[in-house]
């Protein structure tokens, strides 16, 4: 017999697609151009690895919030 | 830039960024009172000072190495896991926590709080704020510290270690930490001041303090030490003040760590209260 033991399923979820989002941003600001942005950069480096820590935060958490069955 | 004022700026950094009196205030007030050629327009000075944090970060790297090994190695069971299962993990997960918030907002608003380093009558003002938070941090501390009696190392004793610090102070202590970002509030100081609020040890909001700014120092140093190399300056006078910031940085911190074995924060707030009026005073 198994039981949920903690974790909510609809908050990991939601932090596992903070996560991809993450990605997405930084992938973004890593290889457009985004001079059309307040900042006359063409690339903003530090906010694509700004964006991918917070990547890697979002899905550790969801891995903290996910549910685990115990015997 | 002169070899001797090169110098003279790594010694500033290297004695002040670790003790909580904010070295990013001294590097804009202190060359404005004395007239130095150091000035916080110049396209170098941040760069500059995010070289001689490297040395600095590296002196803390040096010093925690050992606390660093497991912190490394216990966030990466705990991320794996999903769980905390030991001191190490729990101090590396705090550490994310903490480190976060500063990080971001030191990432998304850099351009519109560098315009304060323009400013030495502000970083004045503030640290000024900054002695006055930690002279109330500590009129809290002895309010408590009164309550438990005894010697003050048997007061001390009796508070956590950083390892027992719970989440919620963690994302306090961390979001206390973006006010560092201006100059004059000191990132030490005010996350010292936050971990004895949230009821550590002297000695030990002081290794929390050096932990959490290992991390942000680092990575704002890689990042931007490419805009040095762009400016055609001379690099190798740079990275010699780099060495000695590390050097005295590390000295800073051994001696800061002994020294709150017992002490308290109360000569640093006078201080920055008095380098702080003289700023005012002297900087027009």
């Amino acid at each position: 017999m198994t039981a949920t033991t903690r974790g909510n399923s609809v908050v990991a979820a939601l932090l596992v697609l903070g996560g991809v989002a993450f990605v997405g941003l930084a992938i973004f600001y890593a290889t457009q151009d985004t001079s059309f942005l307040a900042s006359p950069l063409a690339r903003h480096y530090k906010h694509a690895v700004a964006c991918a820590v917070a990547a890697v935060c979002a899905f550790v958490a969801a891995n903290f919030m996910r549910p685990r069955s115990a015997a | 830039m002169a070899l001797s004022l090169v110098l003279f700026i790594a010694v500033l950094q290297g004695a002040t960024e670790l003790f909580p009196v904010s070295s990013l205030g001294h590097a804009v007030v202190v060359p404005a009172m004395f007239g130095l050629d150091f000035r916080p327009t110049d396209p170098s000075f941040v760069p500059f000072l995010v070289l001689l944090h490297l040395g600095t970060a590296t002196a803390l790297f040096i010093l925690y190495w050992r606390d660093w090994k497991g912190i490394i190695a216990g966030f990466v069971r705990a991320a794996i896991r999903g769980s905390i299962q030991t001191d190490a993990e729990r101090l590396a997960m705090l550490l994310v926590v903490a480190t976060v918030p500063a990080g971001l907002v030191g990432v998304v608003l850099e351009t519109p709080l560098k315009k304060n380093f323009g400013s030495p009558r502000f970083a004045a003002t503030l640290l000024i704020v900054n002695g006055l938070m930690l002279g109330a941090t500590e009129v809290l501390r002895r309010r408590a510290d009164r309550r438990h009696g005894g010697s003050r190392a048997t007061q001390e004793s009796a508070l956590l270690p950083a390892e027992r610090l719970s989440f919620r102070a963690a994302i306090a202590v961390g979001l206390c930490q973006v006010f560092s970002l201006f100059p004059g509030i000191s990132r030490s100081g005010i996350t010292m001041a936050g971990g004895l609020v949230a009821g550590l040890r002297h000695q030990e909001a002081a290794r929390l303090s050096f932990l959490m700014a290992t991390p942000i120092i680092a990575a704002a140093g890689v990042l931007d030490v490419p805009q040095l190399f762009s400016t055609g300056i001379p690099i190798g006078r740079y990275v010699l003040g780099a060495v000695v910031s590390g050097l005295i940085a590390y000295a800073s911190a051994r001696f800061l760590v002994r020294y709150l074995r017992v002490g308290r924060l109360d000569p640093f707030a006078a201080y920055c209260a008095v380098i702080g009026a003289a700023g005012l005073i002297i900087v027009h």
